[in-house]
């Protein structure tokens, strides 16, 4: 990447910081940082948050699912009061202490960091499948996939093997190589981005602010003064890594998935041939607000028509 | 958390590992009871995806005989066998402990009740 390049994304990190609040995994000053700074008015403002919500009400009652790089835990509380439940896996320990418990919504911003009803949270990685096989019915993934550095890695964290084979229901969002007018995310010259080839790979710088940092330091407790001064010693460039996606390459990434594992890629129809007995239908998929989606559901036919 | 819902759907994954991997067995479990909403709608949907032996028996290791070995048929109107069910998946927390593989013998640790199935890269199936 230019240099040109990077200093342009320079410019970007105080509108990724409420943006993209859950998206850190192993930066750890900066899980520190954030673990003594959470200020809940910001997350909700540009999320994607529409599609994910009317997908989680979709989800039957009795449902249990995964939220595969849950971060903060954001999708956690949209449990169709109590009636669906989803586990957050995330691998920053720091970021899941902040998803076990929803952030209580009561107006007052000092009074949000109080602790709501408890969510259920696992420490591990995207890319394994610590589960017995099949053992949700459904599952998420929010722009976790577009941080795993090769297409192996992304098509591993796809999360056919999490669900249930004959009903599981998946939705994956990412970043697009396509930004709409209105995004900030900065991308290496356009014109070199051939739309046939593969997603761009960019590394976008996190700086603390001055302005960070003091508010790092506020509260006086020992453990914070402590936390400020690391978050100060650490406070340099952090590069994280991202990966654009092109519009057919989500796609493909769960199409490739899905064929690894022997599944038929479509919808389940009386005229398949009667070898086929599993399958994996791509319900939808599309671009909003410089995300990709795609919406996954799995079916599985016992006898051959 | 580690409540026994999630203990019900965790595996080893460690590589090579892929028999009489689950449940996990709990080791120097500290154990807290914390009271939960009941949600009878989502337990009756939930209770045909269980393995039904592995919750009995992690229960039992953690103290709590209160389910049957056998779930009763009218399990989605037995509000009193539902009432347990709740308590056992949702108000038992594991703060501290272990979790390890019947098979490999592999140690999860439960922190501050997070469980960590964070394994070595060479540890790993299937990377």
């Amino acid at each position: 990447m230019a240099d040109g390049h990077v200093y342009d994304l320079l410019g970007v990190y105080l509108w990724w910081i409420p943006r993209r609040f859950s998206e850190f995994d192993l930066v750890k000053p900066f899980d520190r940082f954030w673990s003594a700074n959470v200020d809940p008015d910001l997350l909700s403002v540009f999320l994607p948050w529409p599609l994910i919500a009317a997908f989680l009400s979709s989800i039957a009652p009795g449902s249990i699912g995964i939220d595969s790089g849950t971060g903060n835990g954001k999708y956690l509380p949209l449990d169709n009061r109590g009636s669906i439940l989803t586990v957050g896996l995330d691998r920053s320990v720091n970021l899941l202490k902040l998803a076990r418990y929803d952030a209580k919504q009561d107006g007052a911003r000092s009074a949000t960091l109080e602790r709501g009803k408890e969510r259920e949270v696992v420490l591990g990685d995207a890319l394994d499948v610590p589960w017995r096989a099949g053992a949700f019915d459904y599952a998420i993934s929010i722009a976790t996939i577009h941080h795993l550095s090769t297409h192996e890695r992304r098509r591993k964290a796809s999360l056919i093997r999490a669900v249930n084979p004959a009903h599981g229901r998946i939705m994956i969002y990412v970043w697009a190589v396509e930004q709409d007018d209105l995004s900030k995310r900065v991308l290496p010259s356009a014109d070199d981005a051939a739309a046939k080839e593969p997603g761009k790979d960019v590394l976008v710088p996190w700086v603390l602010a001055d302005q960070q940092k003091a508010k790092a330091a506020g509260p006086a407790s020992q453990a914070s003064s402590e936390l400020a001064t690391e978050v100060k010693e650490e406070s340099k460039v952090y590069d994280r890594y991202y990966h654009f996606f092109q519009s057919w390459e989500l796609k493909d990434l769960v199409t490739e998935a899905a064929k690894e594992m022997g599944l038929h890629v479509g919808p389940l129809d009386a005229s398949l041939r009667g070898s086929i007995s599993r399958g994996m239908e791509i319900v939808k998929d599309g671009w909003e607000r410089s995300n990709l989606y795609v919406e996954l559901r799995m079916w599985a036919r016992s006898s051959p028509i | 958390m580690v409540r026994l819902i999630t203990h019900n759907l965790l595996a080893c994954h460690v590589k090579g590992c892929d028999s009489n991997n689950f449940p996990l067995t709990f080791s120097d479990a500290e154990v807290e009871i914390r009271e939960t909403e009941y949600n009878a709608e989502f337990l009756k949907g939930f209770f045909p995806k269980l393995e039904w032996k592995a919750l009995v028996d992690s229960a039992r290791q953690l103290g709590d005989v209160s389910l049957p070995e056998t779930p009763p048929i009218d399990y989605d109107s037995n509000e009193e066998f539902l009432r347990a069910l709740h308590h056992v998946l949702l108000e038992i927390h594991v703060q501290e402990g272990s979790m390890i593989c019947p098979n490999c013998k592999h140690v999860y640790r439960i922190q501050s009740g997070i469980p960590n199935m964070l394994l070595a890269e060479h540890e790993v199936a299937g990377r």
